[in-house]
């Protein structure tokens, strides 16, 4: 038996129970006809045995003989235990909640509406909503077996309750959706669901992954057999500078400009004014970069040239248009560029170590696009530097070819190229679009899809520690935030004021389990923790450094025990002469020095002894 | 500020005299003597191992009953009174529930319970110190004002035994625990208690008042016996400062079954924790028999460091109080706020500070 005690209000009441312990955001309804049985969600538990309280002065604990006595005449103490819950109406009332009002678990089909939005055919099925399990018992078919659980102890285990199925289709109203949550809480593994869930419905996306963790190929072990999916068609890894890289022809001065900003951190005014007054639409890499080069020649030796031309005719053919080259660059950009030919280098010097490093070919999005076409996912791989250079050019891009794309259906223009709706996914958002003044290429064009995206059918998913340092107008533009355990308190409190988590689940933020997220959206309209399903997949497995370096060099070891052991004794004196020997049986060069140390190094583990001979010491098998 | 000295000195004047008075006593061990002389032995409670309990009560239950009464409201008659007894066992009975509990209300301003005050003061003339004179008011009103206290009184005795009986049959527990001693039980319930004396012989319960403080003036008339001076240094000599500290903590003063110091019941004094004020325990004649494993079990249940009442006792007094918290809640969730202001609040309530 449940019923409402104590004082309630229009929104709040306890729920009190003897035998029935109460699970944290379950949902129970209060029967009470006149309001429409409301529903409410526990937001707090409580237990305690009114005959064990603390000890204090004026309540001193029962001595155990006491309760032995009474126990022998058919009293337990110990089941005098009260269970009581603080319970929120999903929809505030009126008047105060009926106290006295008795309380019982729903049936499935009475808060079907409130918990499913979307099947999970039609849905991304995320993980099973916290405190649903006995809800769960008289569920429809489609909803079961459709996001199994896992924990360190217990491994793959069945689902336990009514799936969270997040409506993303309703995001072309509202858009956008962040994951916030330290390490270890469970952020990659969210994010891998997503992902995962994100291919199985074909939605084409764009993934910048700059920890080199997103594949899809290696199955997660010990799934359901009928849970288990492949992805290999449905996702391709590019790696930035390699499969992708920019179009130095499609960049503006502009572009350069945040490009060398983020690839070298500083950048003075003057080499930006440089930048862009030296470039012409249209450059290539190299028009762009000769131009630079010779402009700072015809600085360093400006008297000469102009010299020079003015007795043009006296010169060759060759030395003709030299002179008359740097001539005219002078005339022409001399004065914008400030006269000085060491920030013209310092440019050059940027712009080559970008080109080094392949960052201008003319791969282009190309790979993206037909990946695109294809309904795949793309995960783009590269340091977090490279990223940072490569997000803004990619994404600025694809974004465009959308937006003139939809553009053109609008204003009923002719429809050169189709180009599908996408998804863009970034860890470690906080560097592509930092808070306050901090420069990054991206940013700019991710507040603007942040802000407009929507129109366009181009989605983002952001995913960060470190949700204070996110853009503010990116952050108030995600209508969908999942927030796993998060401790900083900085964050804590960005996460209240931008989402609508109640304080009681804030308090908790920093105790969530690994894997539990409380996700919050306007498309649900209300807060729901939710546990993680298993991923279908997991990130290939690194080995531990440290393990690493252990088995490295035992085999090491191994193989030049191989190579000793058959030749022992050994003679100390002339170790030159095994070492041929030795190096081929090992299968690398070992020179006199190292094969000395390494049989000391046996020595000293107890396989070899140095014994004195009338010829000097020699090394036998112990 | 002057006030409070002038009372403080006054305070210090009595503490004085008190403690000039302790001085004169005789010591602990004339005391005990003459206690053994004239009352009963001192006896050493046992704490009871399981198997012993057990043994005892061979699977029957333990009953504890307690009642409650709450005022609501101003002086009479703008008062409500919300009674509530209890009935607790340890055992479930065959439907299941553990206890059995009686609730009533009561208040001069209800028709039928006025009526009943009327009634009351007709039959209890005699007994009522004021003449209730049809022509004087004031003193028509203080009668029925006094009428009203005594049925409150009875009714919340009338209730705790009617719940006992009913426990008693529903349960045939082997112990039952009353909160209080017999004479208040029997002096203001009449035939009600002949009745629940023969439910508890019947069903074979042994029935216990377990007195938390001592308020009977019995010992000292038999202590004169012995001697006259031995109370000397005591300002009064009611039992309970007679007793103060006399026994040790499990010790009891197990009275002479042939001489008892009340006349209908059997009265033990006893002290089951480690405050020094002692208690008591009435048992029905026909059973102080039983009284060795009534104390040696009470004494188990009782913690050591409580204030000296059994915790089972405790437990029920706990679950058949109404708090006030509660007698608010219900008061205004079920009355009129207008009906509470013009009837029942008391001008106290309406202070500021």
């Amino acid at each position: 038996m449940m019923q409402i005690v104590g004082q309630t209000t229009q929104l709040e009441a306890w729920v009190a129970s003897r035998a029935r312990k109460f699970q944290i955001n379950e949902i129970l309804i209060i029967e009470e006809r006149d309001q429409g049985d409301p529903k409410a969600e526990v937001v707090e538990t409580m237990t305690f045995n009114r005959y064990i309280p603390l000890a204090s002065e004026q309540n001193q604990f029962v001595d155990e003989g006491v309760l032995s006595g009474l126990r022998q005449v058919g009293f337990a103490i110990e089941d005098e235990e009260i269970n009581l819950a603080k319970v929120r109406l999903i929809e505030e009332l009126t008047i105060p909640i009926k106290v006295g009002a008795m309380v019982r678990v729903p049936r499935f089909a009475e808060v079907e509406s409130l918990l499913v939005k979307r099947r999970p055919a039609q849905g991304l099925t995320l993980g099973v909503i916290q405190g649903t399990a006995e809800i769960a018992k008289d569920m429809p078919a489609d909803l079961l077996g459709v996001a199994p659980l896992f924990d360190k102890e217990q491994g793959v285990r069945a689902q336990n309750g009514v799936p969270f199925v997040f409506d993303y289709r309703s995001m072309d109203q509202y858009p956008h959706i962040g994951i916030f949550g330290g390490s270890g809480s469970g952020k990659s593994f969210g994010t891998r669901v997503l992902l995962e869930e994100i291919m199985m419905k074909q939605v084409p996306a764009v993934v910048f992954d700059p920890h080199f963790e997103l594949s899809f190929d290696q199955e997660f072990p010990g799934l359901p057999e009928e849970f288990r999916q492949s992805f290999k068609k449905r996702f391709v890894v590019l790696d930035a500078g390699v499969d992708i890289g920019i179009e130095f022809t499609e960049l503006q001065g502009d572009d350069i400009v945040s490009l060398l900003r983020a690839s070298s951190g500083s950048i003075t005014d003057a080499m930006e004014t440089a930048i862009k007054a030296v470039h012409k639409n249209r450059d290539s890499y190299l028009s762009y970069s000769t131009r630079l080069s010779n402009l700072a020649e015809a600085l360093d030796n400006e008297a000469d040239i102009r010299k020079s031309h003015g007795e043009l005719e006296h010169l060759n053919p060759d030395e003709k248009e030299r002179v008359s080259t740097l001539y005219n660059l002078l005339k022409t950009y001399k004065d914008k560029v400030g006269g000085f030919a060491g920030t013209l280098r310092s440019v050059m010097r940027r712009m080559h170590r970008l080109e080094m490093e392949g960052v201008f070919t003319s791969a282009g999005t190309k790979k993206v696009e037909e990946a695109f076409m294809k309904r795949q996912l793309v995960v783009i791989r590269g340091s977090m530097y490279f990223l940072n250079v490569f997000a803004f050019y990619v994404v600025r891009k694809l974004y465009r070819k959308r937006r003139e794309y939809r553009d053109s259906i609008q204003k009923g223009r002719p429809i050169e190229e189709k180009f599908p709706p996408f998804i863009i996914i970034t860890d470690e958002a906080h560097n592509f679009a930092p808070k306050g003044d901090v420069p990054a290429p991206a940013k700019g064009v991710l507040k603007e899809i942040a802000q407009e995206g929507r129109k366009y059918g181009v989605f983002l998913v952001f995913a960060t520690q470190r949700p204070a340092l996110l853009d503010d107008t990116i952050t108030a533009q995600l209508s969908t935030k999942m927030v796993f355990r998060t401790v900083r308190s900085v964050d804590i409190s960005v996460i209240k004021e931008e989402t609508d988590i109640t304080p009681e689940e804030a308090s908790r933020l920093p105790y969530l389990p690994s894997g539990t997220a409380f996700i919050s959206s306007a498309i649900t309209g209300r807060t729901n923790s939710v546990r993680i399903r298993v991923s279908k997949t997991t990130s290939p497995h690194f080995k531990n450094p440290f393990e690493e370096l252990e088995e490295a060099f035992a085999e090491q070891d191994a193989k030049l025990w191989e190579a000793i052991e058959p030749i022992l004794p050994i003679d100390a004196f002339n170790l030159n002469a095994y070492l041929t020997d030795v190096s081929r049986k090992a299968g690398r060069t070992l020179g006199h020095d190292e094969l000395a140390h390494a049989l000391e190094e046996l020595c000293e583990q107890g396989r070899v002894v140095q014994e004195s001979t009338p010829f000097g010491s020699r090394y036998r098998k112990a | 500020m002057s006030g409070l000295f002038t009372l403080a000195k006054e305070i210090q004047g009595l503490n004085v005299t008190l403690q000039q008075k302790r001085g004169e006593r005789k010591g602990k061990n004339a005391l005990r003597a003459g206690l053994e002389a004239s009352v009963g032995e001192f006896v050493r409670a046992k704490k009871l191992s399981d198997q012993e309990v057990r043994d005892l009560f061979e699977g029957r239950a333990l009953v504890g009953v307690d009642g409650s009464v709450n005022q609501f409201g101003s002086q009479y008659p703008y008062a409500i009174h919300l009674f509530k007894a209890l009935a607790k066992s340890t055992v479930a009975g065959r439907d299941g529930t553990s206890s059995v509990e009686r609730v009533k209300m009561f208040s001069a301003l209800d028709a039928d319970s006025h009526r009943a005050v009327l009634h009351f003061m007709q039959q209890r003339r005699e007994e009522l110190r004021v003449a209730p004179q049809e022509d004087r008011l004031i003193e028509r009103d203080l009668a029925e004002q006094q009428a009203y206290q005594m049925l409150v009184d009875q009714l919340m005795v009338e209730m705790e035994l009617q719940a006992a009986i009913e426990a008693v049959e529903k349960f045939r527990p082997f112990l039952l625990l009353m909160d209080g001693g017999f004479s208040r039980l029997k002096g203001k319930s009449g035939e009600l208690w002949d009745q629940f004396v023969e439910t508890v012989t019947d069903a074979g319960t042994i029935v216990v008042g377990v007195i938390e403080e001592v308020g009977s003036y019995r010992l000292k008339s038999r202590l004169d016996e012995v001697d006259e001076r031995l109370l000397d240094g005591f300002v009064r000599g009611h039992d309970r400062e007679v007793l103060f500290n006399l026994l040790e903590t499990g010790e009891w003063l197990k009275t002479s079954v042939e001489r008892p110091i009340k006349n209908e019941f059997y009265t033990v004094f006893t002290r089951f924790s480690d405050q020094p004020q002692a208690g008591a325990c009435d048992l029905l004649r026909e059973q102080a028999d039983r009284v060795d494993d009534v104390v040696n079990f009470l004494y188990t249940i009782t913690p050591s460091k409580s204030r000296g009442i059994p915790l089972w006792l405790d437990i029920v007094d706990e679950q058949a109080r109404l708090t006030r918290k509660q007698v608010e809640m219900i008061m205004k969730g079920n009355l009129d706020q207008e009906i509470i202001e013009s009837f029942l609040r008391s001008q106290r309530e309406r202070r500021d500070f």
